[in-house]
């Protein structure tokens, strides 16, 4: 160990002394994380730890005999240092700290506190322990004071500081571009000048926490411009220490957020408006996020539903839906995510709702699409259609009855003109009969007489029989029209017709229409009655049939090599085999309400056209009737 | 029911063959229930339509009509109606495709004999007829009952007219002097006159002959 000492002797005794403890000191010394130094009254490094050394860049033995003094980082700091040593050692025992600049070898800076203690290491010598902390990190990285002075120069936000007491210590351009003073203005002005008086109060308390070492972030507050503008500004202090960690001063930046306080006041408006709207809108709104969450349900809906907006929000909108609509939403969301086809977007559809009571109603859907913070969020306006649903349904129940009562009106009609037609020959022949057997019966026969009664007889029988001719002729043979026509289009178009009978018996129709089927020449009209007439059968007959799966199919292929042949299947009460036997005569039938005139009629316009018209069991239930017709010139041939 | 003395002189001419009118468009049913009225006697005059019968000469003669309700042109009932403006007060029997009871009850309200429905029934359609030729002959009988008593009544002067009347009213001679400012006598030479040119032969037929010419009003009374 090499020592600066004055006297020798008293070093080398020291140094005997010290020789049992070295071992152990050099422990603690070299494996503390921590910078120690040891130096004698005169500020000369007596010893360092391994870990100290190495902080400064230094190996130990660099710096054991030279002066604490020469690692400042300027030569200012060395009588900031000096002073302090010597406070230290006129109060051996008790604890001084301080910051410091030093150097490193690299030439470096590096912030240092120092905490330091005076001992007496001998009677007369009088040494000091220093432990240093690397506090570098609590001042800035290490920007060059002129880069930090373009930096607050430069910034749009107002950069002031002042004292503890309130007076202005500088004040950038910022400041003066958001509140209008000059620099030379303010310096050495009270900071209350920029503070509205009924804000001083907050000053006070801003300067307090400033006090304690807390800094103050983003303080929404109002300063006064030049020209007495209200600004509104948000404001960052921080308390600005001195070299020995006190508070001094403090800095402000203060931002002009007028623009933004001004979009929020009219953000504000708008969401309040839209609120108003929303909550007193008859229509329900729904507003759900990309993945189908709710986001907001106004009162409307809350109706309509029947649950309460805090039970929906935060749920998935699938909730007010019922199968299979739920189980494919979010199928639906992911769809349009992935190829954004909008199915429903933009536009309005008819769907059904979901009420709370497990209950569902008919609704009209319209959804917009909105993007918020570049995530989709979608609205939906719903119209409850119930009681729109109901009207439609008596209206279709309204015209089902004037179908029925017109067709059973046009029967009457038809039933009085063959009645009339039948009754005049019918009334020809009794009366000439009658005429006859009086003729006869006198006690001169009058033979001659009786003759003419009896051939007015044969010739009102004849007119009969040629009424019934008449009568089949108007239903079936010889029909107006012969047209080239596709029993394709010809069934659309009856199904087209009655699609509402459909819907209000809750039947689903599935139509197969082979596209090989043949032309077919005949009257369109009566074609179509026979399609309609079965169709209409089937409905009935499923209709019957309560909760089983309603179906009925309509469909066309290929009969033969040149042919068509038409099935109307349906899953209804069927047919067993004495109905299946007198299926097709007039008059015979097993419905409650039927003329048993409908099929007799199918069956002869299907012959008179050529074709067949059968029925059969359908399988696992209900029937199947079907007919065929020739192709168009086989019939005429 | 009817002065039957004063009027069984002319009985031959009254009791002349019926003819029944059968108005039918259908040709076969109008031949038909003329070969069946025929046979049981009665002559038949057929016609295709109202018009026809309106137009053609036709059987002055005891009758009735057998009528189709469903003509062409007016009605059945508008052509009853016609008849009756028209003066012809022949009973009609209306026959028909259908039983239309509201049609049937008008009909017979506007005085129909019957209505029938086709085919017809012999037995009614006959009864029917029968009843209509006997509620025209009664008619007639009538009719022609009361142009008798006109002609006889128009033979009078007008002063032993004014004293038949108040006869048929049952006023003694001596108010109906008195009423007329005439004596006494003078009134029982009219009054005999009177009876005597009327042909009645008591107090109780002037009251009906009065009545039936319509001359037994009340204005005497009044005067």
């Amino acid at each position: 160990m090499k020592l600066a000492s004055t006297d020798a002797e008293d070093c080398s005794r020291a140094a005997q002394e010290l020789h049992g403890s070295e071992r152990q000191w050099r422990e603690v010394f070299e494996h503390n994380p921590a910078m120690y130094f040891m130096v004698d009254a005169s500020g000369i490094v007596l010893s360092v730890n391994a870990f100290g050394a190495s902080q400064l860049g230094y190996a130990a033995s660099e710096l054991v005999g030279q002066s604490v003094l020469n690692l400042v980082f300027e030569e200012d700091d060395k009588e900031f240092v000096r002073r302090k040593m010597s406070l230290c050692l006129e109060t051996p025992g008790r604890s001084k700290s301080w910051e410091v600049r030093k150097r490193r070898k690299d030439g470096t800076m590096l912030w240092i506190r120092e905490n330091a203690r005076a001992m007496w290491w001998s009677r007369n010598q009088l040494i000091m322990l220093i432990a240093c902390e690397d506090i570098s990190k609590r001042y800035w990285g290490a920007p060059e004071s002129a880069q930090l002075a373009a930096l607050v120069s430069s910034s749009d936000d107002a950069i002031v500081s002042k004292t503890l007491d309130g007076t202005i210590t500088s004040w950038n351009a910022g400041a003066t571009n958001i509140l209008g003073y000059q620099a030379d203005e303010m310096i050495g002005q009270p900071i209350t000048r920029i503070i509205p008086p009924e804000l001083h109060q907050e000053e006070k308390q801003i300067l307090g926490r400033l006090h304690r070492g807390e800094r103050i972030q983003h303080y929404e507050t109002i300063r006064l411009a030049k020209d007495g503008r209200r600004v509104d500004i948000s404001l960052t202090v921080s308390p600005l220490f001195n070299q020995s960690g006190k508070v001094v001063a403090a800095s402000k930046v203060a931002r002009d957020i007028t623009e933004r306080k001004l979009a929020e006041q009219a953000l504000r408006e708008t969401s309040a408006r839209l609120r108003t709207l929303t909550e007193t809108a008859v229509d329900g709104v729904i507003l759900i996020d990309a993945r189908g969450v709710v986001l907001m349900f106004n009162p409307a809906c809350e109706k309509l539903f029947g649950y309460s907006a805090d039970t929906v929000i935060g749920e998935n909108v699938k909730m007010l839906m019922p199968q299979p609509y739920r189980h494919e939403h979010d199928r639906y969301i992911t769809n349009y995510r992935d190829t954004r086809d909008p199915k429903i977007i933009g536009s309005g559809r008819e769907v059904v709702g979901l009420r709370k009571d497990g209950s569902t109603f008919p609704m009209d859907l319209s959804v917009g699409e909105a993007r918020q913070d570049g995530e989709s969020i979608f609205v939906g306006i719903i119209r409850d259609l119930t009681s729109r649903k109901r009207t439609e349904a008596e209206l279709e129940q309204a015209r089902a009855e004037l179908v029925r009562v017109a067709r059973v009106t046009a029967l009457g009609e038809l039933t009085a003109a063959i009645a009339h037609e039948v009754n005049q020959p019918l009334t020809g022949l009794v009366s000439s009969g009658n005429a006859c057997l009086r003729w006869l019966a006198g006690d001169v026969p009058n033979l001659k007489a009786a003759r003419e009664s009896v051939e007015r007889m044969i010739s009102a029988g004849s007119r009969a029989g040629e009424v019934i001719r008449r009568i089949r002729a108007l239903v079936g043979k010889a029909p107006p029209l012969r047209d080239r026509l596709n029993i394709n289009d010809a069934i659309t178009e009856v199904i087209a017709l009655i699609r509402g009978e459909f819907q209000r018996n809750r039947i689903s129709l599935r139509t197969k229409l082979s596209t090989d089927v043949p032309l077919v020449l005949g009257d369109r009209i009566q074609l179509q009655q026979v399609i309609l007439n079965l169709i209409l059968n089937a409905i009935e007959a499923t209709s019957d049939v309560s909760p089983q799966p309603r179906e009925l199919s309509v469909s066309s292929a290929k009969d033969g090599p040149n042919g068509a042949l038409v099935s109307v299947r349906d899953s209804g009460t069927g047919l067993d085999g004495t109905v299946l036997d007198r299926l097709f005569e007039a008059f015979y039938t097993t419905k409650a309400h039927g003329m048993g005139i409908g099929l007799a009629v199918s069956r002869t316009i299907i012959q008179a056209h050529g074709g067949r018209l059968w029925a059969m069991p359908n399988v696992p239930q209900g029937a199947i009737f079907q007919f065929t017709l020739p192709a168009d010139g086989e019939e005429v041939s | 029911m009817i002065g039957t003395n004063a009027i069984g002189e002319r009985r031959g001419m009254t009791e002349e063959q019926p003819v029944v009118f059968v108005i039918d468009d259908d040709g076969m049913v109008r031949d038909a229930v003329k070969d069946l009225l025929r046979s049981v006697g009665l002559s038949v005059e057929s016609f295709g339509s109202a018009q026809d019968f309106l137009q053609r000469r036709r059987s002055d003669a005891p009758g009735c009509i057998v009528l189709d309700v469903r003509l062409p042109g007016a009605s059945g009932l508008e052509f009853q109606r016609t008849l009756v403006e028209s003066g012809i007060p022949l009973p009609v029997i209306f026959i028909s495709g259908h039983g239309d009871i509201s049609m049937s009850v008008r009909a017979i309200k506007s005085g129909a004999i019957e209505f029938l429905t086709k085919p017809l029934r012999e037995q009614e359609l006959l009864d029917a007829v029968q009843a209509g030729i006997e509620r025209d002959r009664a008619r007639r009988r009538q009719a022609t009952l009361v142009a008798e008593l006109q002609e006889r009544f128009n033979s009078l002067t007008s002063r032993e007219r004014e004293v038949f009347a108040l006869v048929g009213t049952g006023r003694p001679n001596k108010q109906i002097a008195h009423q007329l400012e005439l004596s006494e006598m003078t009134v029982k030479v009219h009054r005999s006159q009177a009876l005597r040119k009327m042909r009645a032969k008591s107090l109780v037929e002037v009251v009906r002959m009065a009545d039936k010419l319509g001359v037994s009003t009340g204005k005497s009374e009044a005067t």
